[in-house]
């Protein structure tokens, strides 16, 4: 077996990047939606990794270490406006964000639901006051 | 390569002093980020931040002088950068009173930080000698965005607004790291461009000219990596097929933030633009024409969908971020006419010479919309602008003239910009196909007059109607303060433009361009 080459890294680099994009454009999940940014920006970086290795300079692995921090700061604000957006629609679909639009334009609706946005079941509930119910406990403490 | 240039020491203090406008900015920020939680005002904050940009504008400033020579390496500084760096502390203290007025006192702090990190961003992207610290520089730019969409206006709209901007700029700066990656592959450098004393040290655009050291399949290999990079920076220019996002952005935030997108993320794609393709260094054509193929096509379709599709806008701030998107399809023609030779002033100089002027204009333009803007009774609607010129006499001639600049009549500095534009593209010897450049002049002409049709629109609006309505109030007087200053900056600049630093290039008794008096275009 040849150890892998240059266009061998390249092509997995390729294939996460397409990867991601289908995943970006595709899905209808936010956060899933942000992941699929940063696979593209992971294969990204796994380009700068090869192509450094083959020039035979560290260019392009300082170039992935300051990506990486941007990405962390990126990853940070994503998730703090997530969880605003997602207080306010108590859903993570994006296709509930289309108020903004031309105003000859028609909503677009999708037939099936965001799958895990279903209606849950509610969450049982404790009684108000009252004495706690038994709860089955080790016959012998240590 | 970091080699002993960056561990000396004195190189090392020098560099600080020589990025110290945007250190110093930074640190600001920081001051301002922490500081803010501590004591609360808007008019503290606004104040720190103004007087923070002016020491930076003045600083730039003295930095341009003969004293600094200029030099290519990690940190470029040339002429582009020091035109930048005076013009980006200037728009931003204008731009900071309208923010300011816009949130309460305890967001005040952090979108003053926001502003000066960006106000660093531009800054660092235009002296940008490295692909690294471009793309630090746009993120600079971007990050404190999102954060600015959000504290400007947080109900529905604004967070719908804020969503669809960070999820497609994040996409747009993944696009440009592809390309990013692809150029350093093929080069083996993240540096631009360098002169060095040896001249043994290459940057990006010198290999790629170089046919020698080309060890790729070059002209696909590079395609691909132009292609990625353009389109990235195409979201931050709002160029057409990247455009989609601009008009439910500014529909759905503050008009003062939707001023503050009109200018410094635009500014940031072009001057990145301007860096990446090498068109600041007057190296000819280093990607073999096919850069300049592509601008063109971008500029063309950039200008006339903008002025299209702004022409059926009802609402006031999506007609105004269409116009924005056909003013970026200007500042691109001029960009596809190419770099400076010695025959010609290239197209450098006049786009940044649009670019300053269309941020006074857009900046006026928004400001006046931020004062008129009631929470109670919101200017949305371009009706709801019918029969100001009666209520509010200062504001509406105020945004008149700023229209009238951005449309391009004579006495604003708008049509002084637009004019070099065209003059670069008609007396344009060497573009790649010069028939090419001679159709985009024609193109610019007729979309000029196609955006007189919803420029004038408004003033018609403004003068000669009756208003519709109960009207609401006005807002803070600082913000009409600006919007006053852009208007009279846009007639003075327009009556004198080397005012602003520029001056005129003639040659054989005409006059070729009217470029900042720093910039290295053309000298004969």
């Amino acid at each position: 077996m040849n150890s892998p080459d240059l266009p061998h890294y390249l092509a997995c680099a390729a294939v996460l990047f397409v990867l991601g994009l289908v995943g970006f454009l595709a899905r209808r999940n936010l956060i899933l939606m942000f992941l699929s940014v940063e696979l593209m920006v992971q294969g990204v970086a796994l380009n700068f990794v090869a192509f450094a290795r083959f020039r035979g300079n560290l260019d392009g692995q300082s170039f992935v270490l300051f990506m990486l921090t941007v990405a962390a700061c990126e990853a940070a604000l994503a998730l703090a406006l997530i969880l605003a957006l997602y207080r306010t629609q108590a859903s993570l679909d994006v296709s509930l964000w289309q108020n903004l639009r031309e105003d000859d334009l028609d909503a677009t609706e999708d037939d099936e639901p965001l799958p895990g946005m279903m209606p849950e079941a509610p969450l049982p509930s404790l009684p108000v006051a009252g004495i706690a119910p038994a709860r089955p406990e080790e016959s012998n403490r240590v | 390569m970091p080699t002993q240039e960056m561990l000396d020491v004195t190189g090392f203090l020098g560099l600080s002093l020589r990025a110290g406008p945007e250190l110093g900015l930074l640190a600001l920020a920081c001051l301002t980020f922490l500081g803010g939680t501590f004591i609360r005002g808007r008019l503290l904050w606004g104040l720190v931040g103004v007087i923070g940009l002016g020491f930076a504008a003045g600083f730039s400033a003295i930095q341009s002088g003969p004293a600094f020579a200029p030099t290519r390496d990690f940190f470029c500084f040339d002429d582009v950068a020091s035109c930048v760096r005076l013009i980006v502390p200037i728009l931003g203290m204008l731009m900071l009173p309208i923010l300011v007025a816009e949130v309460d006192d305890v967001r005040a702090a952090d979108i003053v930080g926001c502003t000066l990190c960006a106000c660093a961003g531009v800054s660092l992207t235009s002296m940008a000698g490295d692909l690294v610290l471009l793309f630090l520089g746009l993120e600079a730019v971007s990050i404190p965005t999102y954060v600015m969409l959000y504290l400007a206006r947080h109900d529905r709209r604004g967070q719908e607004a804020t969503l669809k901007y960070f999820m497609l700029s994040i996409f747009s700066s993944a696009l440009f790291l592809f390309g990013a990656s692809y150029l350093y592959g093929l080069t083996g450098q993240t540096r631009l461009t360098s002169v060095s004393s040896n001249g043994l040290s290459r940057g990006i655009l010198e290999l790629l000219a170089d046919p020698s050291s080309q060890r790729f399949d070059m002209p696909r290999t590079l395609a691909i990596a132009l292609i990625f990079v353009i389109a990235g920076l195409g979201m931050k220019i709002t160029a057409v097929p990247f455009h989609f996002y601009a008009p439910d952005v500014y529909q759905g935030t503050s008009p003062g933030m939707a001023g503050f997108l009109s200018w410094f993320p635009k500014a940031a794609g072009l001057i990145a633009l301007l860096r990446v393709l090498g068109l600041a260094h007057g190296h000819g054509e280093p990607f073999g024409g096919m850069d300049g193929t592509l601008i063109w096509i971008l500029a063309v379709v950039t200008m006339t969908l903008g002025n299209c599709l702004a022409i059926w806008q009802g609402n006031l701030r999506r007609m105004l971020a269409y116009s924005g998107v056909a003013q970026g399809g200007y500042m691109l023609a001029s960009l596809a006419v190419g770099p400076a030779t010695h025959q010609h002033a290239g197209g450098v100089g006049p786009m940044l010479f649009y670019l300053a002027a269309y941020g006074i204009m857009s900046l006026g333009a928004f400001a006046i919309i931020a004062y008129l803007n009631d929470p109670e009774m919101p200017v949305e609607h371009i009706d709801d602008l019918a029969g100001l010129g009666s209520r509010a006499p200062i504001a509406s001639w105020s945004l008149a003239i700023c229209l009238f600049g951005m449309l391009g009549l004579p006495l604003t500095v708008g049509f002084i910009a637009k004019a070099q534009v065209l003059l670069a593209t008609l007396v344009s010897p060497m573009a790649a196909g010069s028939s090419l450049i001679g159709i985009l002049g024609l193109l610019i002409v007729f979309n000029a007059a196609v955006g007189a049709w919803y420029y004038l629109g408004l003033v018609h609006r403004m003068f000669l109607r009756r208003p519709l309505g109960p009207q609401g109030k006005c807002g803070p007087k600082v913000q009409l303060a600006a919007g006053l200053v852009c208007a009279i900056l846009t007639v003075l600049l327009g009556i004198v433009p080397s005012w602003l630093g520029w001056t005129q290039i003639r040659q054989g008794g005409r006059v070729h361009a009217i470029v900042p008096a720093v910039t290295m275009v053309a000298k004969p």
